[in-house]
This record gives C-alpha cells, structure tokens and sequence, in this order.
C-alpha cells in the first residue's frame, strides 16, 4: 500500500545534472545487495558521523563513576535519558598520533578524525592528509546506493587560504576526503540535499517532431532518450579529457585524475541506481534472489524542509532528519554532519554568542557553564536523531538496530590534548555493538574507525591512519 | 680499499658542488664572520649556554656550514633580531650598522637559490571565476552559480573537483543552456493518430505512425504540448464531420484546465478544410486537449425520419485521404439523440512569431546550417568560435572532433540543430579545459624553464584582475601573439586594472590579505552589537575596497593604505564614526577624516571586526594581523603545552581587565618573544570594539589605556601614533604587500627564489615611490608570473 509523504509519485530522481534517476515505487525499494547465504533477510549496516568541535569541558562529561553509568548520568550527557540504553560511550580513546611534531591543535581536530592521520607539516599549505574513513566506507558499500555518502554541514566549508603557520585553511573546515588531496565541499543547504535525493525535475523531452503522451509513469533511464544522450556525451568528454592527459606534466594529470574520478562517479550513480531498479522490479515480480517476505518496515519518514534561515537547532534536526530519510529508503548507506570552520562556531541561541573555541579555553570561571551548555546542546541534537531513529521499525528491530552513529570530537577539550576524544556510539551495528555501557577503550580513534568499518562490511585490508587494529571495545 | 674509494666520491661530488658556486662560499664565510659574532654577543646567554629559551638553540651553529643546512633556525633567530624583538628591552641592545649586517646575510642566502618560478599546475577556477566566465561566454547571471561551495583564490586554494562540484556544474550548464539557447519558432507537425483519444469512455493510445481518426460521440483528443517560450501559437487543424442538426460541431481546444478557443467544424466528409486559431500560452508543459463541445443532437421533433442510420465510414489505411462517399448531412430525425462524426487528421502548431535572436545567440550561432553548409560544418564553426573563448586558447583538432562527436549524437537523435548545438555546448560546459585554468601545453625537456605562451598570459592576466575570461581585445592580442612585448602587456596590465572589473582582483586578495571574506558570516553577538546587520557588514566591506582601489587608482603610495586621511561613508558606516549627521543616505560618498585616530587599514572597521571575537576584541588577534598580514612577520601558534593566555590563576584573572592579564602572560618568557609586539599593537588599538567604535571605555569599564611602546623604544599613546610608527616601517610593509600579491598572483604559498623576486620587485617597488599600482603591474610581470618550470 502507498503511504502518502512528501516524495509524489511523479517524482524522479533526475538530480544528477540531467542523467535521469529513475526511483522506483518506494514500497518496492529493497536493498541491491543479496544476503550472503539464504536465512533471513538483513539490511545493510549503514554507517553516521556527527561532529563536534573543539572538545569537551570534561568534568560535565565524563561519569565521576563508571559503574554507575548508565543509571546517573553526568549533566552534560543527561540529555541522552531515553536512548542511552542505545549508546555506548568510550573514554580514553586516543587522538591521532604519527611521531612527528604536532601541527596547530585545532589544525588537526576535525582533519584527523576520520583520517586518524595528520596533515602533512613539509608543506603546510599543500593539502596532504589521508582519505577518511567515511570515504573509504562511501569506495566499499557506497557502490550499491545512488549515492555513495552524503556529506552535511551547517557551515560552507570551502574557506580557502591559510591560516597558523601557514596550515591550508581547509584542514580546519573539513573532515571528509576522498583522498589525500582531495577535502570534499558539504552541502548545507536542506533544499539542496533534499533536492539531490529526491529531485523531481521534469525529464527534457528532446524529440519535438512529434508528441509524447504523458501518461504519469515513472519515466525510466531506458525510456529517456534526451536523458541517455547526456550519459553518451559524457562518456565523449571523459574519453577527451584521458587523451589530454598525456600531454600534460605529473601534477596536472592527478588534477585530471581526480577529474575523471568524480566523472566516473557520476557514471557508478547511475549504474547503483539501475541496479536497484532491477532489483526491486525483481522483488515485485516475485522472481528477485532477494526475498524479503515478512521483513516490513515503518514508510520512509516526512521532512519538512525549510526556505529562508532556521535556528540552528532546526538546521541539525532537518539534516537529522534527511540522513535518516536516506538511510530508510537506502539513497546512502554514509553520512557526515560536520558544523563548520573549528575557529568560527558560536551558539546565540542558546545564549551562548560568544565564540566556541574562546571558550573552550576555559581560562575564566564563567567559561565552563557556557560550554557545558554547548556540549550540552550537542548531545540534545544528537539524541534527537537517535530517538528518531529508534521509532523506526526495519524488519523484527529498528533503524537504528542496523546502523552505527558515531558522534564525537578530535580534541579532548581546550587544553589542547588528544588523550581522551569524547565519543559516543549509538546503533547495534546489525547486532555486532554491544550499548547501554561504558567502555574504556584500548586504542586510538584509527582502531575505533576500524572496528566501525568492519562492521559495514567494508573490507580492512588497510589500516586506516595510525589504527593497527579493530577496536575490541566496541562488542 | 673499495671502501676508502667510495667515500671520498661522494664526498668529492658534494664539495665539487660548493666549490662551483663562489656564491655560497661567500655566504658561509660571511656567516662566521659576521653572523656567528653577532650570535655571541647579544644571544647564546639565553639561547644557548645554560639557558635555551623559547625553544631556540643557537649553540650549535658553530660554523656557516651547519648554518646553511639548518636555516630554518638561523632565520627564525634572525627575524627576530632584525624587527627588533630579540634582544629583549633590558638586554644589550645591536647597533643598526649590525643589524644590517645581518639583514645583508639573510638577503645573500635568498639569493644562492637557483632561479625557478615553478611548475603552474592547473587550477579549477574558482567558485566566482566560474559564475563570471559563463556570464560572459552566456549574458547570464553570476547567481547561477550561488549553489557552488565557497571558495577563493590565492595560496592554498584547493583545485580538485570532488563529485558533487561535477553534480553541480552539469545542473548549472543545463541551466545556463536552457535560458540561452531558446528553441526558436516551435514547430510540430502532429496526426491525430499520434494522439490519445478518449471516446465514449474508451482510451485509444495514440501511436507514433498514428494518422487521421475518425470519432463520433463525447470525444476528447489528448496530448502535452511542450511550450518553448511564452508566446502566441498558431493551431492549423485539418478536420471535417458530418452535418447533424443546424448547429456546426463545435471543437474547443483546451491547454490545461483553461479553454483558449474553438473551432467550428463544417466542412463535409468529402472536402475536409483546414482550420486556424491562434492562442496565446505560456512557457511550459501542459495537457492539450481537443474535445467536442456539441457531440450529442437532441432530436428536431420537426424532422422526418430516415429511412436508414448511415453507417460510419471505414477507417482509411493511412494519409489524408478524402473520406468515403456518404450521403450528404442528414436532418436530425426520430425520437434519438444522435452523435456526432469528428474526422481529424493532421494537426500544426507553430509559434511564437520567431524573435530576433539575441546577442549572445548571434554570438553562438555563427554559422546555421544552409544549402551550402551542411549542419555538420556548421556545427564544426560554432565550436572552434565557442571553445576559442570557453578554453581560452584556440582549440586542437582532436578537441574539435571530440565536440563533433557529441553534436553527432544528438543529431542522429533526430535533434533539432539548435538542440545538437545545446549538447555540444553542454561538453565544453563540463570539459577539463574549461573548468580548470589549463597549463600551458608548449613542450620542454624536464625542468627546463620557459615561457608560457600568450593565450595563457591572457588568461592568467584575466583571471586575476577580473576573475573571469579574456576580453575580445586582450584575446585578439594573444591570437596575434604580442603579449611577449613588455609595453603591450603592461598596457594591457594597466588597461585591466583601470576597469571597473578590477573590483574582482580586491574582493578575492582581500579575502587572502585581510580575511574580509569572514565578514559577510562570521559569527557576532547581535545581543551586544545590534548595529552588526547585513548592511553594515556590506558597508564596511565596501569601504575598505573604495579604500584600496582608491590608491591603486590615483597611483597613490601603499603607504596611504595605512595613513589615509581620507575614507569613504554612507548612512549606516557613519554611525560607526559618529558622523551619522554628515554622512546619510545608503550612497557611498568620500570622507576627509579629522580625527587623525580614523583612517588606513588599522583603523577600518571592516579589519578591527574580522579580528575580533564574536563579543569582545581581541588584542592579541589585532597585533598578529598587523605583524603577520601588514609587516610580514609569521608568528608562531602558542607553545603546547604552555597554558594560554592567563591559565595560572583563575579566579586571579576574573579580577583583572584584558590587559593586566596580558601583561602577567607576557611575563612568560616563552610567550613574551611574540606578545612583546603583538600585544602593544593590539592594546593600542583597544580604543575601537569589535565592530570599530571608538570607545573610551572597555568591557570591564575601565578607562582604555592605547599607550604602549614598540621594541626599538617607540613609545606612543594613541592609535594615531601607532599608526605613525606603523608605517614608518615602510619598506617591510612594502615587502610583505609584495608578498601576499605574488602569492595571490601564483596561487601558492612562496618559498624558495620567490624571496628574491619578492626582495627584488620590493626594491623596485620603493624606487616607484612605493606606488601600489606599480607594485601590481610589476608583480603581474614578475618572472614566476610568466614563466614556468617544464614537469616531468
């Protein structure tokens, strides 16, 4: 049965720059992935990062207690309540490391999170990190979605220029990239993602000699000619831009490397999407591999997106609520939620103007009860989307059963140390993650991103950053 | 013995190396005997022997060899000593014969580096180069591009296309290509049976070799009619029926729900007729529907009844051929309804009345295909003229045939001309050699340095003044190859800069230079700073370029960007100043400041505020953006583990003001080598809050106190002295605006042989009478400007 919500039923997915997606019925949606070996049906694990900058001010954070917890929980944290049993929270995990002197603190927060590696100090200017674990998930399980990982944030990241010692500025924006070169833009604008997901442009028509009779159907990549002419001439200027590459020095021919990778993602788009078709009509017509029979799941979610500018709160929640939107109706199966700039996050609205990293230098007795409100205010979004997500029936559990969300900070707080990264994993991981505790973990946030990855299935013949190993912690 | 044989070698080859370059012996013997002496004297007590402060250890820097090697540290040590940080006040003090020693010492070691102006590797343009370039190759708006992520120019500018910047420009050029290449005259030539009919509650898909039909009864004729502009169209429909009754068939044509018109169809079975009408509709697709108004007779009571029902005439096999024999409109008989014939066949819409082409299509189209150019040729001319100015250099053969191969797809597609054309435009849109500004191509041997060739001159010139594509003139001059002429290019230069374009070359080095780019986001306490809106963020942007552009213009000495005694105001800035009784209006208009505190760079608005924090200033931030930005000296972020600005004592500092706190960190001596500067510069200028307010007071409502003193004993009270002794130093202002241009220029951050083009062009620069127009027509002259370094 059709549930009524936003997406209509004249909605195609077309927002890859004129390539048309064509989105199946999304009753019929089902996982392009077949199980492994018979039994029943699973659902990817899919995979979220939630980032929050600057650190923590510890003492409102951390249990006094361990063994206490979860049962009283620190005030910063007092916002989980209702979903803590879902979370698991890892103290000790260490920040990364290589040996080499440190670049500028907040240089390295959010670039190292999900690389576990550092931004390169022989060239301060020249970006030189890793590429992140989400990236390294997106190249791995990213191939079976239309969209192999969304990355969100609040705040425009494409800051340019340099800034202490001469540290290219982005290492200060961005934590996700798809190589070590390579730092990737964020969309913040909710119409924007909702617009890439689920875009109901209308397919362009090009043959005028003659009419076309709009019966209302899904209109399919097959059937689109305008739409596949697109798909062809894009194969032409891919095979161009390889002939160019040969006349060219070795720098520019890992520019136009990389310019034939996002061309050539666009091409696996499509393909995911295909796939998923088949897929699903396969489903519908009884004669798919993958048999779901029995396995019902709550109708994607309603996301009200906003025009014009929101709070920030309702900015998070609507990014919230798009990840979830997507993870649902298997559109991605990786998401980032980064705020922005380190050095350039303030909160007004929960009276808190000041900027965040000032404060986080808690050098003055009225610094602390400020950032306890912002940690706070994180953790509320953060339980939000997790609240959200446990509401959510997938199968015999939830969404959030079969997924993993790890939210947390590359510095412990202001003082500048990477000892003691807070960190919070919310989800089961389809079973593999053990929550409602707390856990002292033995490793570095290489090892966390590892054991998180393995847990997807994305396969860990590379340790990631400065990880040696799966963090044992997390079941 | 095979042992003893190799060392000396590799030795042999390294000393051979030094002793073919008399340079450098020159320079590690000036080391010791001027550099190391100076060392002794004035600082190995701290940074050596038993002390090694702030992390420096000179000590081992026994002789010119090791200096050489370990550099890094001999010119941090000197960059200290030469802007009078180092020693400290108290200590034995150099005097200016040998700090100038020393400042020839650092400037001979910039010199021994080989001349390389370095490999220019491509570059993605920028979010706002890309907006300006399709405005003008389109006559679109650079808003077109609003959904790209933020980015600028200058060093550490990242030139990767990640896939959603792909996503995003294939959305904009079908976009761009939509709104310019309109479809011109609509023309469509439609048959009946192509449509869907719906008679009597039965649908009959239309098909694609559908042709007449032939309906009786309720009858309705569907389709969508893709509307190209909003215009008037012409509907030309062949059609003919049966005469029942006195009334003729009434066919009305409707276009989404709104009737435009109708027809009244008499024309017998025999001779079918073409009928007109025009309706006007807007831009769009939308249902099109012919249905009968009239398709049922009631009975004429009157009539006699016929002595047979005729029988509906057989569909013809296919063409518009006349219609079976029938007899000729029988009277309405009988006591039943009678339905009526709808015969229809051919169905032409044209419109709107084809409007003149635009410029910027005339610009496109040079060439449309005729009897005596076939589209394929045509299409080849459009590209070359197009891709001449996308790809900013003339096209090569195979790029050509690449676009070809794209207009040959939609052509084979049965596209119109214009829409084959969209889709090779569309290739270039999305093509290496227009979204990145492309290296020059020329061959070299590896590490050969050569020039780069006019087109990319041109563009390089085009980008940076104007962030955008050549003109026709600086293309012209480039296709004639005589931008290797100095006098041309620097004409040209001049030309560029004097264009009301050049608004770009302020807006992305000023994001660079002054970080104004933070302004129009950056995050203030509107609690605290009402005034702090959208337009007073505008304002005081818009002064600050006026400000530049102003001495660029008049050719004024950069040294007025920190002394002006003039700016510019409107409305809403002058409250800042307190002239809101002057200055009104939202038109900007020139100021002559009396208050000698007011004016320059320090003193801008739009500068204290990016270096403030959201609620309160920060002196700190305000001395390092002079020292960093204005003098060029780096400063390093805070040692680690030394707890920043007043850790020691918490509940102390709650009870002290800014500066009493600053004070008590400053006697740290790890902290004091930097703060020693910094901090005066910036308590000195505490009189203005962080949205640049003069005030009397701070925030703990203490009575500001802007005295300081600079090392070298240069005492002063007020930020006009401040000011004063700021751009006393002149020629260090001078090297660091030379700087941060080249690096803007060049895309990179500058080490190496770009000191010495920097010490160079500075030297130049000073003998200009410090004109700042000449410090930018000599950067974009510059040798790492124009030439390049061959890459493997």
């Amino acid at each position: 049965m059709r549930k009524h919500w936003l997406i209509d039923r004249r909605t195609c997915l077309k927002g890859l720059g004129g390539i048309a997606l064509g989105l199946p019925l999304l009753e019929t949606m089902g996982w392009a992935e077949t199980p492994k070996s018979g039994g029943a049906y699973k659902p990817p694990v899919r995979l979220g990062f939630m980032y929050h900058t600057c650190g923590v001010w510890a003492d409102a954070f951390w249990p006094t207690d361990p063994t206490t917890f979860p049962v009283s929980l620190p005030p910063s944290l007092e916002p989980l309540r209702e979903v803590v049993d879902q979370c698991l929270l890892l103290d000790h995990l260490k920040g990364a490391e290589d040996g080499k002197p440190w670049p500028p603190p907040h240089c390295r927060e959010l670039a190292s999170w999900l690389t576990a590696a550092m931004p390169n100090r022989d060239k301060p200017g020249e970006l030189n990190l890793a590429i992140s674990a989400d990236q390294i998930a997106a190249n791995s399980i990213g191939i079976y979605t239309p969209v192999p990982s969304l990355e969100l944030g609040y705040k425009d990241n494409g800051l340019s220029g340099l800034g202490e010692q001469g540290f290219n500025n982005r290492y200060y924006t961005t934590g996700t990239w798809a190589g070590p070169t390579q730092p990737l833009p964020v969309e913040t604008s909710p119409a924007n993602v909702y617009k890439r997901l689920f875009s109901s442009r209308q397919s362009k028509r090009r043959r005028v000699g003659g009419p076309t009779v709009d019966t209302g159907k899904f209109a399919t990549v097959q059937d689109d000619t305008g739409e596949s002419l697109d798909r062809s001439m894009l194969d032409l200027i891919l095979q161009g831009a390889k002939d160019l590459q040969g006349n060219v020095g070795r720098a520019d021919q890992r520019r136009l490397d990389e310019y034939l990778d996002s061309m050539r993602s666009l091409e696996k788009r499509v393909t995911a999407i295909e796939r998923q078709q088949a897929e699903a009509a396969a489903a519908k017509a009884g004669t798919g591999k993958n048999s779901k029979a029995g396995f019902t799941s709550a109708p994607p979610i309603e996301v009200k997106v906003p025009t014009g500018s929101v709070k920030w709160s309702e900015h998070i929640r609507v990014m919230c609520d798009l990840m979830i939107l997507a993870w649902q109706t298997d559109l991605t199966r990786v998401c980032t939620l980064i705020p922005g700039h380190v050095h350039a996050i303030s909160y007004p609205e929960i009276g808190v103007p000041d900027s965040h990293h000032d404060i986080s230098h808690n050098d003055n007795p009225d610094k602390p009860p400020k950032l306890m409100k912002v940690d706070r205010f994180a953790i509320e979004q953060f339980a939000y989307l997790i609240g959200r997500m446990k509401t959510l029936k997938e199968g015999p559990g939830t969404l959030l059963d079969n997924c993993i969300v790890m939210w947390g900070s590359g510095m412990d707080q202001g003082w500048h140390s990477f000892k003691r990264l807070p960190t919070i994993i919310a989800g089961r991981g389809g079973g593999t993650i053990r929550t409602g505790r707390y856990a002292k973990a033995n490793g570095n946030i290489g090892d966390l991103l590892m054991g998180i990855l393995a847990r997807a299935g994305v396969p860990m013949d590379k340790p990631i950053g400065c990880g040696t190993k799966l963090l044992a912690e997390l079941a | 013995m095979l042992l003893l044989g190799l060392v000396p070698l590799a030795c042999g080859a390294a000393s051979s190396e030094r002793a073919l370059s008399p340079e450098r012996a020159a320079v590690v013997a000036a080391f010791d005997q001027h550099v190391k002496p100076l060392f002794a004297t004035y600082c190995l007590d701290c940074h050596g022997g038993k002390k090694v402060k702030g992390d420096t250890n000179l000590r081992f820097l026994t002789d010119g060899e090791i200096a050489m090697r370990d550099q890094a540290l001999v010119r941090h040590a000197l960059t200290k000593f030469l802007s009078h940080e180092m020693p400290p006040p108290g200590e034995r003090q150099p005097s200016d014969e040998e700090r100038a020693r020393a400042g020839r010492w650092v400037a001979a070691v910039r010199r021994l580096a080989p001349p390389d102006p370095g490999t220019h590797p491509v570059r993605r343009l920028s979010k706002v180069e890309y907006a300006n370039t399709l405005r003008d190759l389109f006559g679109v708006e650079p808003a077109i591009a609003d959904e790209l992520p933020h980015d600028v120019v200058g060093a550490g500018f990242n030139s990767s296309i990640a896939p959603l910047l792909m996503e995003k420009y294939l959305l904009i050029a079908d976009e761009v290509l939509d709104r310019v290449i309109k479809p011109g005259q609509m023309k469509l030539a439609w048959r009946a049976g192509q449509l869907d009919a719906q008679s009597e509650g039965k649908v009959d898909a239309g098909k694609a070799d559908g042709g007449e039909r032939q309906l009786s009864g309720p009858v309705q004729l569907g389709s969508v009619l893709p509307a190209p502009v909003d215009g008037t169209y012409t509907f030309k429909i062949r059609a003919a029926t049966e005469k029942i009754g006195k009334e003729p068939l009434r066919l009305a044509l409707r276009i989404g729900t709104q009737v435009v018109g109708e027809l009244k169809i008499t024309a017998p079975l025999k001779t079918p007729a073409t009928y007109t009408l025009t309706a006007k509709l807007p831009a769009g697709r939308a249902p099109l529907t012919f249905i009968v108004v009239n398709p049922v007779v009631q009975p004429d009571p009157d009539a006699v009844k016929p002595p047979a029902v005729t029988k509906p005439p057989t569909k013809p096999a296919a063409g518009p051929k006349p219609p079976p024999e029938k007899p000729a409109a029988p009277p309405v008989t009988g006591d039943q309804p009678q339905k009526r014939t709808l015969w229809i066949d051919t169905i032409d819409i044209t419109g709107p009345p084809a409007a003149a082409p635009t410029e910027v299509q005339k610009r496109l189209f040079i060439a449309m295909p005729s009897k005596d150019l076939d589209k394929r040729a045509a299409a080849r001319q459009i590209a070359e003229a197009f891709t001449r100015r996308a790809f900013r250099r003339p096209a090569t053969t195979s790029e050509l045939d690449v676009l070809l191969r794209v207009f040959d797809l939609a052509d084979q597609q049965d596209e119109v001309f214009a829409e084959a054309i969209k889709l090779m435009l569309k290739g270039v849109l999305v093509s290496p050699q227009f979204l990145y500004l492309a290296a020059d191509t020329s061959r070299g041997s590896p590490d050969q340095i050569v020039r780069i060739g006019d087109h990319q001159i041109a563009a390089k010139l085009s980008y940076l003044f104007w962030a955008t594509m050549p003109d026709d003139e600086l293309a012209a001059l480039a296709d004639q190859g005589k931008l290797q002429d100095a006098a041309v290019l620097e004409a040209q230069i001049r030309r560029l800069i004097a264009d009301p374009r050049a608004r770009a070359f302020f807006d992305g080095f000023s994001a660079q230079w002054l970080g104004l780019d933070r302004l129009a986001t950056m995050p203030v306490d509107e609690q605290k700073f009402p005034l702090m809106d959208a337009g007073l963020r505008r304002a005081m942007y818009e002064e600050a370029a006026l400000l530049f552009e102003t001495v660029l213009r008049e050719n004024r000495s950069l040294i007025d960007l920190v002394t002006a005694d003039f700016t510019f105001l409107n409305g809403s800035l002058a409250r800042l100043y307190g002239m809101e009784n002057e200055v009104k209006g939202s038109q900007f208009r020139r100021v002559t400041l009396s208050d000698a505190n007011r004016g320059g760079l320090l003193t801008l608005p739009a500068v204290l505020a990016v270096t403030s924090l959201p609620s309160r200033t920060s002196p700190v931030k305000r001395g390092r953006f002079v020292l960093e930005n204005l003098l060029g000296q780096p400063t390093p972020t805070p040692p680690m583990n030394v707890p920043s600005l007043d850790q020691q004592n918490v509940a102390e500092n709650a009870t002290l003001n800014l500066r009493r706190r600053a004070e008590r960190h400053r006697s740290d001596p790890a902290c004091a080598g930097c703060h020693v500067v910094m901090d005066p510069i910036g308590f000195g200028l505490e009189n203005f809050d962080a949205i640049g307010r003069w005030r009397e007071q701070d925030d703990t409502n203490l009575r500001v106190d802007a005295s300081g003193e600079l090392p070298g004993k240069l005492a002063f009270t007020q930020p006009k002295e401040l000011k004063r002794l700021i751009a006393g130093r002149r020629d260090e202002i001078t090297r660091a605006l030379t700087h941060q241009v080249l690096s803007y220029a060049l895309c990179r951050a500058l080490d190496g042989y770009d000191e010495v083009v920097v010490d160079d062009l500075s030297a130049a620069i000073a003998k200009d009478g410090f004109a700042l127009q000449s410090l930018i027509v000599r950067v974009a002259m510059s040798y790492p400007f124009l030439n390049r370094r061959v890459t493997r």
